[in-house]
């Protein structure tokens, strides 16, 4: 049968994404996942005067919820939304929600929508978690020495590396100039500065990634409100605009190592529905659970062609106040990955950037930014990716 | 016994004896890898377990420094890898000897310490197990 051609899709006029909240991170953390998905809720509604009663639409992203979903929580906070949605995306959640929630304003299912995502860390339950992610990898990839997703991105790493020549020093760059971004964000757990001497010479969790390669686990949450860009308007709140956004889930299957993503895919259409181009961005945020994954984004998404994010990376300074200004907070790498927050930290990072409401480093007039998402090693590659192009949308004086 | 899906569960059994089977659509003719319950290719839940085809190229490999299972940790460092099966999927493998990036390699399907159907990647025509493989196949934790 042949295949038709995709739709057109509409665009994200009128939308308004508002209240960019982070609940403080935790390495450890005896508090459950509900608690800190209902710290974040709290600190939406000081941050907006709006009451639990406004939200009539509620969408949760967790790991360590069980046995709960978005479902439970409704009733533990004494919601009565007319919209709902869980998102079991990883490190796409937060676009994810996104995408969900501003198609559901823009269709008047729900006029007001929390997107949040929390997740616990008591000591010793990482292994349990990854342990069971998926029937695949439960399966078929953690009896390989019971490492988790460590595994899958050392194997990725390693094939990027021998295919485009990217070196350890390249990935060190991004960590690097990631903690100075870090230095000024209150929340990161990194607290102290890296150089790339101490970077090289971390210990080897499994070649070629080393201990600063690898995010920390830790409990924490974010969240932000979708609603309509009137409501925003009226409520004097300082908004961020959706310029498109894209998702797309197992590209390219037949890959043998994943060297691309589903961006490489959807650029086009990212940056054309936008109208702006990557010489218009004043900063992206990529999900960086190892640095080759941001280097991947930085090309799939079109900043430069395949397998030159080296020269990229090499080329330019990427801390707040440098020429491609990058995981402006510090990323995962240096903040800490709350679980299924971590889908949400550069998103919520953007629109505090586009609102002017930064808790760190604030980057010059930023007008237009990138936000990236990718989640979920199945089996032996991540099959959730996605992006959007955000633009600050001001108040009404 | 370690948790695993029944489609898994099967393998293992089938690994226990040395067989290497696999699931293959009686439909399509696709192998698959992980075990699933479906055709990943066309859908028909026509899988039938086939001695296939065992050799393959390795993709990729990694040594392991750390693991959160005692047996590996003991046993540090410890090699894997991905290997695309000539038959047609992409597997891990626990790494026999010297058995390096772009080899062509024959698998064999064991029971591992846990009770697992694991893969073991051989160099073509020999056997590379060393001490540490022939402890993952033949230690029984349950």
């Amino acid at each position: 049968m042949a295949r038709r051609a995709a739709s057109a899709r509409a665009n994200y006029d009128g939308v308004a994404l508002v209240a960019p909240v982070t609940v403080p991170y935790e390495r450890y953390s005896d508090k459950s996942a509900h608690w800190h998905i209902g710290k974040a809720l709290k600190a939406l509604t000081e941050k907006t005067g709006l009451s639990p009663a406004d939200f009539d639409g509620f969408c949760a992203s967790s790991f360590t919820l069980a046995p709960d979903t978005a479902v439970g929580l409704t009733q533990h906070f004494a919601l009565s939304p007319r919209w709902l949605d869980w998102i079991p995306m990883g490190g796409a959640s937060g676009l994810v929600a996104l995408r969900r929630a501003a198609r559901a304003v823009q269709a008047g299912d729900a006029e007001i929508v929390a997107c949040v995502a929390g997740d616990a860390n008591a000591k010793d339950s990482f292994g349990d978690l990854i342990s069971a992610f998926s029937r695949f990898s439960q399966d078929a990839a953690y009896p390989y020495g019971a490492v988790g997703p460590n595994m899958s991105f050392a194997l990725l790493t390693r094939g990027y590396m021998r295919k485009y020549g990217a070196t350890r020093e390249d990935f060190g760059k991004l960590c690097i100039t990631q903690r100075e971004n870090a230095l000024k964000f209150p929340h990161a757990l990194m607290k102290k500065p890296l150089t790339m001497e101490e970077y090289l010479g971390a210990r080897t969790i499994a070649d070629p990634l080393h201990l600063f390669d690898c995010v920390m686990p830790c409990a924490g949450a974010e969240a932000f409100i979708v609603m309509r860009e009137e409501t925003a308007r009226a409520m004097k709140l300082p908004f961020a605009r959706v310029l498109s956004a894209i998702e797309r889930h197992n590209a390219f299957p037949s890959d043998d190592i994943q060297l691309r993503g589903g961006w490489a895919v959807d650029k086009e259409e990212l940056w054309s529905m936008a109208g702006v181009g990557p010489d218009d961005v004043d900063f992206l945020q990529t999900y960086d659970d190892y640095p080759v994954i941001s280097m991947m984004q930085i090309e799939d998404l079109g900043f430069c062609n395949k397998g030159e994010a080296k020269d990229f990376v090499r080329a330019h300074s990427l801390t707040v106040d440098g020429t491609f200004p990058h995981n402006t907070s510090g990323g995962q790498l240096s903040v800490g990955q709350a679980g299924a927050a971590g889908g949400y930290l550069g998103l919520v990072e953007a629109i505090r950037q586009l609102t002017g409401e930064t808790l760190g480093a604030a980057v010059k007039e930023a007008k237009i930014g990138v936000v990236s998402g990718f989640g979920m090693i199945n089996y032996d590659r991540g099959l959730c990716s996605a992006a959007a192009i955000l633009a600050a949308g001001g108040v009404d004086g | 016994m370690a948790e695993m899906s029944a489609a898994m569960r099967e393998f293992s059994r089938r690994a226990d004896g040395g067989g290497f089977q696999l699931q293959k659509c009686a439909t399509c003719g696709a192998v698959q890898w992980p075990p699933r319950d479906v055709c990943g290719e066309c859908w028909t839940d026509a899988l039938q377990w086939a001695a296939v085809s065992s050799t393959g190229v390795v993709l990729a490999t990694i040594t392991l420094r750390a693991s959160m299972e005692e047996f590996f940790r003991a046993r540090l460092p410890w090699r894997i890898g991905t290997i695309r099966l000539d038959a047609g999927p992409i597997v891990y493998a626990h790494l026999g000897g010297a058995v390096a990036e772009g080899d062509a390699v024959r698998l064999e399907a064991r029971l591992d310490f846990r009770g697992r159907g694991v893969f073991i990647a051989q160099p073509l025509g020999g056997d590379a197990r060393d001490s540490k493989l022939t402890e993952l196949i033949s230690e029984r934790e349950d």
